[in-house]
């Protein structure tokens, strides 16, 4: 730290004494995408049938689902953790006219269906008054080899509806694109595209165990 | 008499023992979720989480966990709080059987299944303390980086600061309702109800002249914000354990000279505005900035001159520590950028004003002493006598504490 101006200004003394005047004066980018073409991979483990605890937690948490509360979500989330046989539980929500209802018993079945029982229940969706909650439905059962499910993805091909409830209106086009290509191994950049290539194979369509092929 | 003796040692090593550990972990409670630190004028936020995987093998999903959290939380990104920096840490591990962490489960579905992600705290979030509760979260592999930087968020304690548009008023969301920010919880966002239908709809709502959207109610084009900064300090770090100190620096210094037929007068005046962070240990650590002020006038035979120079903005990184009713100077360095010239020019004769720091003459030779409210020093000193020369020296510093968070607005 400086002692301040003294030394200074003796200098300037001798200076000015000294001396005459000169007068100078401051994504979307997925962390790791979706293999598209990749296997159905939907049982991580074998499906068991639920214990009552279960079954009473999924019936819980469909009647009081609210999209609007995060942790409703996530109670359908930790009980896809479960990997339990839950069609019979969750069959009859989706004939109930509450929307909320049918939608959180279609989002947990999507999520764990691997069973004929649970495939067969999920596909009670597809025909749902609810555009959004079809594709959710077809979503899940077109990795499952249901061939019903593709017209409704074509369809949902260049929607602007919404997947419901999204936390960020995430749109209904992107997923069905996603399950499209994963399944069928075709990439369109249009709508038209799609449904062009729909009115082509859908009389012949089948799933070979991976994906599916037309004849 | 010999055991008792020996037990007394005893318990007395452990007791050392316990107050040893005790000063090396990091603050929060025992099996602790997230912690925190305080050292220097630094707040650093860790947050620990086991991440767990449906598939496959999670130490993938661990660096990828950590880059998203690097480039949104961590990395060099350096927050501030009141008169603190904060930072933030990720402390994840893929390894069962380590207890006090939050949970992250990372859900692979097949491609075309809907999945939404979620963070669920098990209570309101006006009562989740992210140092002692578990927060649990199931997140979609293939959610955006954006979306995971939104989760930790909420592992963070941040809550969701969107509303949905309730178009057919039925008071409950449905599938196709939009979701949109909500004013009321992100101030930053204004609603204009041009329809006056008194119902907020999302083409009402729109961002205010000048301010950043947030990560909390826009994902894809949301920043972390001021005030989620304040938020999560708030809900890690007592606010007793933060305190800062607010003041000023003035010095100066006046001198005379007269000769035969030639005189100069001198002054320099400063001041620093001082913004410190309390730690621990009693550490002030923070900045002094202000300005400097030089100027004299002189004269000799055939000329009469004068010259002024301002110099600023000044900046310096201060240390000091308190004691009691005393604080003492640790350090002062000066930023790099002051590049002050300290002379100035009078009749083309240049007058230097030395010192090791460019710009400060302040004087602390002593410490503050407490005098009501606040710590207080000050030094005057005249210069020595000799013919034809007088002047002084002067500094006066004033320090006092104003609490912490009370002053965000001081945040870059």
């Amino acid at each position: 730290m400086t002692r301040g101006l003294l030394p200074g200004m003796l200098l300037a003394l001798l200076a000015l004494t000294g001396s005459a005047c000169a007068g100078r004066s401051l994504s979307g980018t997925p962390v790791v995408a979706p293999q598209p073409g990749a296997t159905p991979a939907p049982a991580a483990s074998p499906t068991a049938t639920p214990d009552a605890q279960v079954v009473a937690r999924v019936r819980a948490a469909v009647e009081g689902f609210d999209p609007i509360e995060e942790a409703t979500f996530h109670e359908l989330n930790m009980l896809a953790l479960e990997r339990a046989d839950m069609a019979a539980t969750l069959a009859p929500y989706l004939e109930e006219p509450d929307s909320g209802r049918r939608f959180a018993a279609i989002y947990l079945l999507a999520l764990v269906a691997d069973t004929p029982e649970e495939i067969e229940a999920l596909k009670v969706a597809l025909d749902d008054p609810v555009f959004s909650y079809r594709v959710v439905a077809a979503g899940s059962l077109a990795g499952l080899g249901v061939v019903e499910a593709l017209p409704v993805l074509v369809e949902a091909v260049g929607s602007d509806a919404l997947l419901p409830y999204s936390e960020f209106n995430e749109p209904v086009d992107a997923l069905a694109r996603e399950a499209l290509e994963a399944y069928t191994g075709q990439t369109f950049a249009t709508a038209e595209e799609w449904r062009a290539w729909w009115e082509r194979v859908k009389d012949t369509v089948h799933w070979d165990g991976t994906r599916y092929v037309a004849d | 008499m010999w055991r008792t003796n020996v037990r007394w040692r005893a318990g007395l090593i452990v007791l050392l023992l316990a107050a040893t550990l005790a000063a090396l972990t990091p603050a929060g409670p025992a099996g602790a979720r997230n912690t925190y630190t305080i050292n220097g004028d630094t707040i650093t936020v860790t947050v620990r989480v086991h991440l767990k995987t449906t598939r496959g093998d999670p130490s993938r999903w661990v660096k990828a966990a950590e880059s998203v959290f690097a480039s949104f939380w961590g990395g060099d990104r350096v927050f501030r709080y009141s008169c603190y920096k904060v930072v933030f840490r990720l402390d994840i591990t893929a390894q069962a059987g380590d207890s006090g962490r939050h949970t992250v489960n990372v859900v692979h579905v097949p491609p075309g299944t809907y999945y939404r992600s979620t963070v669920n705290w098990g209570r309101p979030l006006s009562d989740y303390d992210p140092t002692q509760h578990d927060a649990e979260g199931n997140w979609w592999s293939g959610a955006s980086e954006r979306t995971i930087a939104h989760e930790f968020g909420h592992v963070l304690g941040l809550g969701d600061e969107y509303t949905y548009e309730d178009s057919n008023g039925n008071g409950r969301r449905d599938d196709n309702e939009r979701t949109f920010p909500d004013p009321a919880k992100a101030p930053e966002y204004e609603w204009r109800d041009t329809d006056r239908d008194g119902k907020m709809e999302r083409g009402e709502v729109s961002l205010r002249p000048g301010e950043h959207r947030s990560l909390m109610a826009e994902s894809r084009t949301g920043e972390i914000l001021q005030r989620h900064i304040d938020a999560i300090v708030e809900k890690h770090v007592p606010k007793e354990k933060l305190s800062c100190w607010t003041g000023t620096i003035e010095w100066g210094s006046w001198g005379q000279l007269q000769g035969p037929g030639a005189g100069y007068r001198g002054e320099s005046r400063g001041e620093l505005s001082v913004t410190l962070a309390e730690d621990a240990k009693g550490y002030l650590t923070g900045t002094a900035e202000g300005a400097w002020t030089i100027e004299g006038q002189g004269y000799s035979p055939g000329c009469t001159g004068s010259d002024r120079s301002d110099f600023g903005p000044l900046r310096f990184d201060l240390k000091m520590r308190r004691s009691g009713d005393r604080i003492e100077l640790v350090s002062v360095t000066p930023d790099q950028g002051n590049e002050v010239e300290t002379q100035i020019d009078l009749c083309g004769i240049p007058i230097v004003f030395a010192g090791s720091h460019p710009g400060w003459g302040a004087q602390i030779y002593g410490p503050l002493t407490r005098q009501g409210e606040v710590y207080f020093y000050e030094f005057r000193q005249p210069w020595p006598s000799s013919p034809g020369v007088s002047g002084e020296n002067w500094t006066i510093v004033v320090l006092q504490p104003t609490g912490a968070g009370d002053q965000s607005q001081l945040s870059d």
